[in-house]
């Protein structure tokens, strides 16, 4: 039971802190988001 | 890399290339600045300009501003570059003669080229050939809005390619007109590739006119010229080369056909090679001419100013009434003078022709296209007097009476063939979902761990990804209408609609784009020129249901209206865009006031698009989904599933954990204001996860309802029908069902009105420049989506 607390617990903080980065990605560039857009990011003609 | 400019005085360098354009570089290079060349800074003049070089023997001065424009390959170079490649720091090289010769012969062998052309004439089909990439390609203009770049190597010469956006012409009308004009003269390009529609000549060449006035090295690449001589027509495009001193090479870029034979002239035209390269004088008439002639002396008394550019095109930009030309041009010693000659020429014109100086100069322009075409070009006369096929399909989809019925007859189609198509596969999905979440439950032993996995991992990215096939229906079709020309018959027919409630022509292109996503259709807003149009156009995009919200929109209706989930999704869309109209009309009216801009609507002619190509968009598209599934997707729903799960653990039973959970305590704290919309706590964290990003109000279901489910295991029961069993468990309305068809009405409109995911709102916040806006567009679409939601809700129960 303990190795799951411990195991659950460093998921659920990687997470969080994975959260928290991938926010601040979108200040910097919004089309990380788009990722599902008609024109498909993957060479993306709006992206420099 | 280094230009005259950076030599010391007494050093020693190798000329690899001289940029800048017309007279300058011929001048240059008739003085023996030719590549290869040896050349030495013998000193500069005390106040650092002029310099004096040393080449073959003689002495030369040049200004600053001219050495800047020769680029040369120095020791030091030499010492940087050999250093790079041995790894190891060792600079044992013997600076040869001969070896630098060869060194500065190699780095002569790049070539800048641009690629610029008339939306859609097949610039991006041409710059994915080349690159191997998949920039979007769409049959209707306006999809590159930026410049895109790409290296690669043939016949030994390292080309750097740059796709600039489609213009159809390089004045100061449109950001992209004035981004193309801006390359042109900024990053001064080695090779400039004119990109020509061969079916549609007489207007693409317009373009190829000011690119002439501008005095630089064009190749002409004729695109589509299977068009041309499947029609019939005739053209020696030797001759037209010849009569406008410009190489042409035929292509037809989607096959590939030509590129090598283009790339083979480009080589030619930057090695000064090629015989039909030159420069000619479009004749303007006697008066223009004369005008022109009296503002260039005045240009050519300061150098400066036509160093990089020519100064007929400046005199004719001027006598365009080019306002940023003009601005440019304030810094100069002459511009008092300047400006006074020009203005004086320009009412000469006018007064004479009695017509604007602008348009004598297009009609000139067309003039001499129309002359150079007819000695070109023998149309086939039988399939110019019948009719095209595109004319008669158009005959059809875009006529007054069938056009709009047929249009809304092929959306109702498409939503109802991603909902009914994709059942199949969604339940084998379904039931893999569910089969991974019953051997995980074997294997593992009771704990907090097996639960994340199976109650918040499986459960929630399986209740998102069971989507994937209805968004590949949903992009084989937009592929399809865009592949084929119908978007831009589409944007025609709604162009009227829209034109009539005051909202911009050019507006429509950004919203069907919003239906794929909101972040690059914010970002095409660039091509409106007028910024009010461009801010209103902004601020109503996030009512085009980008596919982001279709997982909700099927888990919705699939749970609550299964007979008739097609034709209520098709509705959602509609009503989507019958706000966009609405709202534009009101923002029009109060805060966006502004005069309509002209504009003129192209209607590509429809082409069958390839298996390959649809599928490959499709395929792109779902790779996407599935990677946002394993990133941003099962991030969130892991830390949805921490909040639901604590802080009561594994101890409690999974509804009394929920109900003490911290979720549970913000969905209770936000009740109040949502109760009256017809939701449950549930459904009102779903809308705040939602803000990351759209799919995860349905993963957050999916975790939040899991606790729901039937006792007899985790995943026996699928998420829809969880939702229409689920029941309120406390209040007024304790035991009757939450899902109604006006609850999930009103939910389905909130989902559609309320504020975008974040990647939106900092885009608008980037592309209006102030977060002013970003944050009125939050306020005011979630303020919309409740009162809608409220509306909806509280009538309709007072009728039902």
């Amino acid at each position: 039971m303990m190795w799951q607390f411990l195991i659950t617990g460093l998921i659920v903080f990687g997470a969080i802190v994975y959260m928290v980065f991938r926010v601040m990605l979108y200040f910097s560039d919004p089309l990380r988001k788009c990722s599902t857009c008609s024109s498909s990011c993957e060479g993306c003609p709006l992206k420099r | 890399m280094s230009t005259l400019l950076d030599l010391r005085p007494g050093e020693t360098a190798r000329i690899i290339k001289i940029r800048g354009r017309g007279h300058f570089r011929r001048r240059l290079m008739e003085m023996g600045f030719v590549k290869g060349k040896e050349i030495t800074l013998v000193k500069s003049a005390p106040l650092q300009d002029p310099l004096e070089y040393k080449i073959m023997g003689y002495h030369v001065s040049l200004r600053q501003s001219e050495a800047r424009l020769v680029e040369v390959f120095t020791a030091l170079d030499v010492r940087q570059d050999e250093a790079v490649r041995e790894g190891n720091g060792r600079l044992s090289i013997m600076l040869k003669d001969e070896w630098l010769l060869k060194k500065a012969r190699e780095k002569g062998k790049v070539i800048e080229v641009a690629l610029v052309g008339n939306p859609n004439c097949g610039k991006t089909t041409l710059f994915n050939f080349i690159s191997k990439s998949r920039a979007h390609v769409g049959n209707f203009g306006g999809v590159t809005v930026e410049s895109k770049m790409t290296s690669f190597t043939h016949k030994g010469y390292r080309f750097n390619l740059t796709d600039l956006p489609g213009t159809y012409s390089l004045s100061a009308y449109s950001p992209e007109e004035l981004f193309v004009r801006d390359h042109i003269f900024k990053e001064m390009p080695d090779v400039v590739v004119n990109v020509v529609d061969a079916s549609n000549l007489e207007r693409n060449l317009f373009l190829t006119t000011q690119l002439i006035d501008m005095d630089i090295r064009v190749v002409m690449a004729l695109n589509m010229f299977d068009e041309l001589t499947d029609r019939g027509d005739t053209l020696n495009y030797q001759e037209l080369g010849e009569l406008l001193g410009v190489p042409i090479v035929p292509a037809v870029s989607s096959k590939g056909k030509g590129i090598r034979e283009l790339f083979d002239r480009i080589i030619e035209v930057y090695e000064d090679r090629d015989p039909v390269m030159r420069h000619i004088h479009i004749n303007y008439g006697v008066e223009l001419e004369r005008s022109m002639s009296r503002i260039q002396d005045l240009l050519w008394q300061d150098k400066l100013l036509t160093l990089q550019t020519s100064s007929r095109y400046h005199a004719l930009k001027l006598l365009e009434k080019d306002r940023k030309i003009s601005n440019a041009l304030a810094g100069s010693s002459v511009y008092k003078e300047l400006r006074e000659v020009v203005d004086h020429e320009v009412a000469r014109i006018e007064r004479i022709y009695h017509e604007d100086s602008g348009s004598m100069i297009a009609d000139t322009r067309y003039g001499f296209i129309a002359g150079a075409l007819k000695e070109t070009l023998k149309p086939n006369p039988k399939t110019h007097k019948a009719r095209t096929k595109s004319d008669l399909i158009d005959w059809i989809l875009t006529s007054k009476y069938f056009g709009f019925p047929i249009f809304l007859f092929f959306l109702w189609f498409m939503f109802q063939a991603t909902f009914s198509l994709g059942e199949y596969p969604k339940e084998w999905i379904e039931k893999g979902v569910e089969w991974i979440g019953g051997e995980v439950g074997l294997l593992m032993p009771s704990g907090p761990l097996k639960d994340l996995l199976i109650e918040g991992v499986i459960n929630g990215v399986g209740s998102v990804i069971v989507f994937l096939p209805n968004i590949l229906i949903l992009f084989l079709f937009i592929s399809i209408i865009e592949d084929t020309g119908y978007m831009a018959r589409a944007a025609f027919i709604m162009d009227k609609l829209m034109h009539k409630m005051g909202l911009h022509g050019q507006s429509f292109i950004p919203l069907i784009m919003g239906f794929g996503c909101n972040v690059p259709a914010i970002m095409a807003t660039r091509t409106l020129r007028n910024r009010n149009d461009r801010l209103a156009t902004m601020l109503i995009n996030p009512f085009m249901s980008c596919s982001a919200r279709l997982p909700v929109y099927i888990l919705i209706t699939g749970a609550i209206f299964p007979e008739h989930a097609g034709t209520v999704i098709f509705l959602i869309y509609l009503t989507g865009i019958f706000l966009a109209v609405v709202v534009s009309l009101i923002f029009k009216k109060t805060i966006f006031k502004s005069k309509e801009a002209p504009f003129v609507m192209e209607l590509p002619p429809y082409r069958i698009p390839t298996i390959r190509v649809s599928l490959r968009h499709m395929w792109e598209n779902g790779q996407q989904y599935l990677k946002k599934m394993g990133g941003l997707i099962l991030v969130a729903v892991i830390i949805i599933w921490a909040l639901e799960y604590f802080p009561a653990g594994s101890h409690a039973a999974p509804k009394e954990r929920l109900e003490r959970s911290y979720i549970a305590r913000l969905g209770k704290a936000i009740e109040p204001v949502i109760r009256p919309l017809g939701f449950d706590w549930k459904m009102g964290v779903s809308l705040i996860t939602g803000a990351a990003a759209k799919e995860v109000v349905v993963s957050t279901m999916g975790v939040l309802y899991g606790s729901e489910k039937q006792p007899e295991g985790p995943v026996k029961q699928n998420l829809p029908l969880v939702l229409q069993n689920v029941r309120y468990s406390d209040g007024p309305q304790l035991g009757k069902p939450i899902f109604t068809p006006l609850s999930g009405i009103s939910y389905l409109l909130f989902i559609l009105v309320y504020m975008p995911c974040v990647a939106v709102i900092v885009t608008v916040s980037r592309e209006s420049g102030s977060w002013k806006w970003a944050l009125f567009l939050i306020l005011y679409t979630t303020a919309l989506a409740w009162l809608l939601s409220f509306s909806v809700y509280q009538i309709g129960s007072l009728i039902l």
